[in-house]
């Protein structure tokens, strides 16, 4: 039997989970790291450093801190970047950021080991089942999958699974828009066709950790 | 005959349209370049400088919002409007997420569940032909984004040696980092020395409520009031380094 490694685990899970896979387990990961980073290393002068270098975070992880609503973890850093900025302009100086947003490198890192990962369990009997019952891979992570398969094609049950997934994605869409007529307005309205639009969003750009 | 944009590929009259709905929607003219003479969207500068965050952020955010309010319902059967979300199979994830909140709205709602219908199915007709993964790329927000922060910065810009313009703006938020950058950009001289002057002045001040919020969450001073400046400047000091 073929050795299986937490990543394995972590994506068959993550398939009984709504939404992308990939998508559901970057944003978990993306999450914790800010989750702990602001609560337990904000003093910790190498994360400090690095976060420095950065000037923080890109906008999208910034305004992730932010919702995580640790005030006091994030004035502390931002008083340190703001600090560093007002040195820069004080001598004439543009700040700009000299290496990239961590929670970016860690997400950039994470990616590429669970598409590795979702390549080497592919023929998998076990994880295929898992993925078939999944909602499927976001086109941005499909695409990641074949690049990282290079010259060989998408194995045929996954581009079927992925057909299904979208067939339903479309389905639920024309159903939505189907019952905003007045002829349909005693039909209820299913919790999949409520969400038709963020879910097809969703697939399209993958979701933003 | 309809000319295409060259960076966004929508047509240009509707470019040209969106950047007069902004200049209704802030009352005034991009033509505006002479800090003597005051358009409507200078006075309605002057106003977004008395609420919290970067005014350029606000000018484009705003107007974007507002027109994807619009676009997604009259512009929907226009095929100049459908067409580069076509080419580009949606929009970046940014603008997905504005597109996301214009679809909280029920009529653009309707709009967004037929544009996205659309998308889909044209993603399945490519993996139907199992002719590779179509990707998206080339979002059409981000170039109509580009020019209304340029028409934004310009107006800053151009009222930075006007002293009224220059006592709202030392006692506002002031401009985010990256628009600070596109700013001075455009600046020379006097208008060079202000900018930065009063950004520091503004950065002092925002420095002192941090450092003020952070010492109250000390026991020793856990009696006293955190005032209403000090409760949001971290908030505040994230969107100072990164924009809206």
């Amino acid at each position: 039997m073929r050795e299986k490694f937490w990543t394995y685990f972590e994506l068959r899970d993550a398939c009984y989970r709504p939404g992308c896979p990939v998508c559901r387990l970057l944003e978990q990961r993306v999450h914790s790291y800010l989750d702990s980073l602001f609560y337990e290393s904000v003093n910790d002068p190498s994360v400090r450093q690095r976060l420095r270098g950065a000037l923080g975070f890109c906008r999208n992880h910034a305004l992730r801190a932010l919702n995580l609503g640790d005030s006091l973890g994030v004035a502390i850093i931002y008083e340190d970047l703001l600090q560093l900025v007002a040195r820069q302009l004080d001598e004439g100086r543009m700040p700009r950021p000299l290496v990239a947003c961590p929670a970016c490198s860690l997400h950039r890192v994470s990616e590429e080991g669970y598409v590795r990962t979702l390549v080497e369990y592919l023929d998998d009997d076990e994880f295929q089942g898992a993925f078939k019952s999944s909602d499927g891979a976001c086109l941005p992570h499909l695409h990641r999958l074949s690049l990282q398969l290079q010259k060989k094609a998408l194995p045929e049950w996954l581009i079927t699974v992925e057909r299904q997934k979208l067939q339903k994605r479309r389905t639920q869409l024309t159903e939505f828009l189907r019952k905003q007529d007045v002829q349909a307005k005693n039909e209820q309205i299913s919790e999949g066709e409520a969400t038709a639009c963020e879910d097809a969003i969703d697939y399209l750009v993958g979701t933003t950790d | 005959m309809r000319r295409r944009n060259r960076l966004s590929g929508w047509d240009d009259r509707l470019i040209e349209g969106l950047l007069d709905l902004v200049s209704r929607m802030s009352e005034g003219t991009r033509k505006s370049l002479d800090p003597r003479v005051k358009f409507v969207g200078y006075y309605d500068l002057l106003k977004l400088l008395e609420k919290p965050g970067c005014p350029v952020c606000s000018i484009s955010q705003r107007s974007l919002i507002q027109y994807l309010n619009l676009a997604f319902v009259e512009q929907l059967t226009v095929p100049e409007f459908r067409e580069p979300l076509q080419e580009s199979l949606g929009c970046c994830p940014k603008h997905s997420e504005l597109v996301r909140r214009t679809a909280q709205k029920r009529l653009p709602r309707m709009g967004v569940a037929v544009v996205y219908e659309d998308l889909l199915g044209q993603v399945e007709k490519i993996l139907e032909k199992q002719d590779g993964v179509p990707i998206p790329s080339n979002c059409p927000l981000c170039s109509i984004e580009k020019e209304l922060e340029d028409y934004a910065v310009q107006l800053v810009a151009d009222y930075c040696g006007d002293q009224e313009f220059q006592r709202h703006y030392v006692a506002s938020d002031g401009v985010c980092l990256p628009h600070l950058g596109s700013i001075a950009a455009k600046l020379q001289g006097d208008g060079d020395k202000f900018l930065f002057a009063a950004q520091e002045q503004i950065l002092d001040r925002l420095l002192a409520q941090l450092s003020e919020f952070i010492r109250k969450q000390g026991h020793r001073s856990s009696k006293e009031a955190i005032t209403e400046a000090e409760a949001s400047s971290w908030k505040r000091a994230v969107h100072f380094l990164v924009g809206e």
